[in-house]
């Protein structure tokens, strides 16, 4: 039995998901035997977790997955579960995980970014029209560093281009014009016991009208999940490969989410990588563990376990 | 098997279809972060309610009253407490009835219950636009069309509802009721001009369309005149809501309805099936509270708190908003509605501004058609304290000069 301390909800606007993620993994930690106390992000946090045997990060966005509570639990050798500093950080900035998976041969559709500063001061967003153009429509306006679909929009006209940048930029300081892939919308739970490659989950196919953005995260009904997808068996297979290669490239570790969209002609095309997926009860990382005969207090009491022996190893 | 991984995704009624509204309210969730200030929120101050003091009537209501408190009472609710609620009722120039009063759980309970009683699938509600927010969701979750009427400066503009009411004629439908909140309502802080109510009244009247007055905010006037009740001036053609939530407790959960005898025996029979009746503890804590002799005293200090509050909040924006927003002073009420200059998106800004540490709520929310209202947010200053509206409104000046300025850089203004 271990004593863990669950890190969730924080700051970011994620932070009701985080709650839901943390709670779950609590109460599933505590069936599995372990003592679980779940901890939000205050001035005691760090103190907090020095008595902990190991911190399972279950938060998500800013301060979770961006690098910045790995480093503390790092400075301070307390064990963790997930992906350290380095991958947090690639992984949540997406224009360079997307650039860091490009370099390694895997597809992710093709982008600009485009800078608040270069907005305000140079004179950019009056060339964004020309680039978005280059793309083609319709594409994808997305924020380069938050999670959940938030401030993400299709822009289907030249003319909807402006106000989707601006909710964009609402949302963060670069943003993400990318081409729209057409396709079927995957997401894929990888993991990776210790010792052993990373594998791939049952992909879970997302359904949903549009974009599947913030809103269609949270309003009852807005997307269906299907689990296993309904696609065929060859097209999951590559779907799985290419998101067990990213989860690799990008040095992952432990468990994420790779979100990809596939299709016959594209075959499969990575959007992101998630390092703190969202772990509630209607998640689509429980979800897929379910699907693949396993228990989700399984899963949270292994990833623990792999934690604490790193953290042995490491002494 | 492939299945989607919801069992129940094809169990679901159709009108769970209609519920939206999650998405601001998932973003909320970093409200109580320490470091955010809500401007969002429309709860009242309860400063001037000492908790020793609802102590003292929760004891008296056990020593004298336990049996009836601690259990089931009758569905229209006890009758000291729509006695005295009636008395309330009187100081607005309303004579009502006791008989004729059915208590709610809040005020929200009368308008699931209205839309229960009133509402089939499809069938035309008209509201001011922008309107509670909460009524919408009410409405809606009987599957109710609701139309939105526009305001000026002083409410509801007459020419809005002679307009829908020739369209639906047109289409040969009625509208079941029109809503209205018509004194400090609830998002605008708007109040529907004297002459104004009789032009409605008489519209009504001539089209035969029942008026549903909600009336929460009323009490809460801290400058000029009165405004006569509709349903003072009307009371046939009217049913009114009443609560106790802004001027004693939200948490004991007291609204009530006024409406003719036929309709009333039918939101009867609609309470039973919802909930069997209200609590008969918080009733009667309620009504001890309404016959201690304090509620006046305490009334007239809540008043007070609120104009420097609103004070404090239009100085404020005057101060850090740009130039070109509008903020109309309201006279009462718990909330200001700023409109911003187009074409700002606040729905669209909120994320910026809660990254800030500040909250409001988007226009957006009090309109029933989509895409309506984002120019403008809902301000709250019943709830934070001076000090908090000030600085709320210094992030709040901050975000919307910033998001102005990208604006300017994409091309938006």
């Amino acid at each position: 039995m271990a004593r863990v301390g669950v890190v969730r909800g924080g700051r970011s606007l994620e932070r009701q998901f985080s709650l839901d993620s943390g709670h779950n993994v609590a109460t599933a930690l505590r069936s599995a035997g372990h003592e679980s106390l779940e901890l939000d992000v205050d001035e005691n946090l760090t103190q907090s977790l020095r008595g902990m045997d190991c911190a399972f990060v279950a938060l998500h966005g800013r301060d979770g997955e961006d690098g910045t509570i790995q480093s503390v639990l790092d400075a301070f050798a307390i064990p963790y579960t997930g992906s350290d500093r380095l991958a947090c950080h690639l992984c949540f900035d997406k224009p360079v995980a997307s650039g860091v998976l490009r370099r390694a041969g895997i597809a992710t559709p093709d982008s600009f970014v485009v800078h608040a500063e270069a907005v305000r001061h140079m004179g950019a967003g009056a060339a964004m029209g020309e680039a978005a153009g280059r793309l083609g429509y319709p594409i994808v306006v997305k924020p380069a560093t938050q999670g959940s679909g938030l401030g993400v929009g299709v822009v289907r006209e030249p003319e909807e281009l402006p106000a989707a940048a601006m909710t964009a930029f609402n949302n963060g300081d670069r943003i993400l014009l990318e081409r729209f892939i057409q396709g079927v919308e995957l997401a894929v739970t990888v993991l990776q016991e210790p010792g052993r490659r990373p594998r791939a989950l049952p992909p879970v196919q997302i359904s949903t009208e549009g974009v599947f953005d913030f809103r269609a995260r949270v309003t009852p009904g807005a997307a269906t999940y299907t689990c296993p997808a309904d696609i065929r068996e060859e097209l999951l297979e590559a779907a799985c490969g290419v998101a067990v290669s990213a989860f690799e490239e990008l040095g992952a570790r432990d468990f994420a989410r790779v979100d990809l969209i596939v299709s016959e002609e594209r075959g499969a095309v990575v959007l992101e990588v998630n390092p703190c997926p969202g772990l509630t009860e209607t998640s689509l990382l429980p979800l897929a563990v379910r699907a693949s005969g396993g228990s989700f207090e399984d899963f949270a009491s292994s990833v623990v376990d792999a934690a604490i022996v790193r953290g042995e190893a490491a002494h | 098997m492939r299945r989607p991984t919801d069992p129940h995704r094809d169990l679901f009624a159709i009108r769970t279809a209609s519920m939206g509204g999650s998405e601001i309210r998932a973003l909320f969730a970093v409200l109580n972060r320490p470091e955010t200030i809500s401007l969002a929120g429309g709860a009242p101050w309860l400063g001037a309610l000492p908790p020793d003091r609802v102590a003292d009537y929760v004891a008296s209501v056990l020593a004298t009253d336990s049996a009836r408190a601690l259990q089931y009472g009758p569905a229209q609710g006890l009758p000291e407490l729509r006695e005295s609620l009636a008395g309330a009722m009187a100081l607005e120039g309303i004579e009502a009835d006791p008989r004729h009063l059915l208590v709610t759980d809040g005020a929200q309970q009368a308008l699931e219950l209205l839309a229960k009683v009133f509402v089939d699938p499809g069938d035309v509600v008209l509201a001011e636009a922008p309107t509670y927010v909460g009524a919408i969701q009410a409405f809606r979750s009987h599957q109710a069309d609701v139309r939105g009427l526009a305001m000026d400066d002083e409410g509801l503009r007459v020419e809005a509802l002679e307009e829908a009411l020739a369209a639906l004629g047109a289409e040969g439908r009625r509208a079941k009721f029109l809503y209205l909140v018509p004194t400090f309502q609830n998002p605008s802080g708007l109040t529907l001009a004297a002459d104004r109510r009789e032009q409605v009244l008489e519209l009504c009247a001539r089209h035969d369309l029942l008026v549903i007055e909600d009336n929460p905010y009323a009490m809460v006037r801290f400058e000029g005149e009165p405004v006569q009740a509709l349903s003072a001036i009307a009371p046939d053609q009217v049913i009114y809501l009443g609560t106790l939530s802004k001027v004693f407790s939200p948490g004991m959960r007291i609204g009530w309805i006024w409406a003719p005898e036929l309709v009333l025996r039918r939101l009867e029979l609609m309470k039973e099936a919802a909930n069997l009746c209200s609590s008969s503890f918080t009733q009667l804590v309620a009504d001890a509270y309404l016959r201690s002799g304090h509620s006046q005293s305490d009334l007239d200090l809540i008043r007070k708190v609120y104009r420097e509050r609103r004070d404090a909040m239009i100085d404020s924006v005057a101060q850090h908003f740009p130039a070109e927003a509008v903020l109309r002073p309201p006279e009462g009420g718990l909330f200001c509605w700023a409109e911003l200059p187009a074409p700002m998106d606040t729905k669209s800004m909120l994320p910026r501004a809660l990254e800030a540490g500040v909250a409001y709520v988007p226009g957006t929310a009090f309109f029933p058609e989509p895409a309506r209202g984002r120019a403008y947010m809902r301000l709250n200053f019943s709830y934070p304290s001076p000090e908090a509206i000030e600085e709320g409104v210094r992030r709040l000046g901050v975000v919307v000069h910033e998001e102005m300025e990208l604006g300017r850089g994409l091309g938006l203004s």
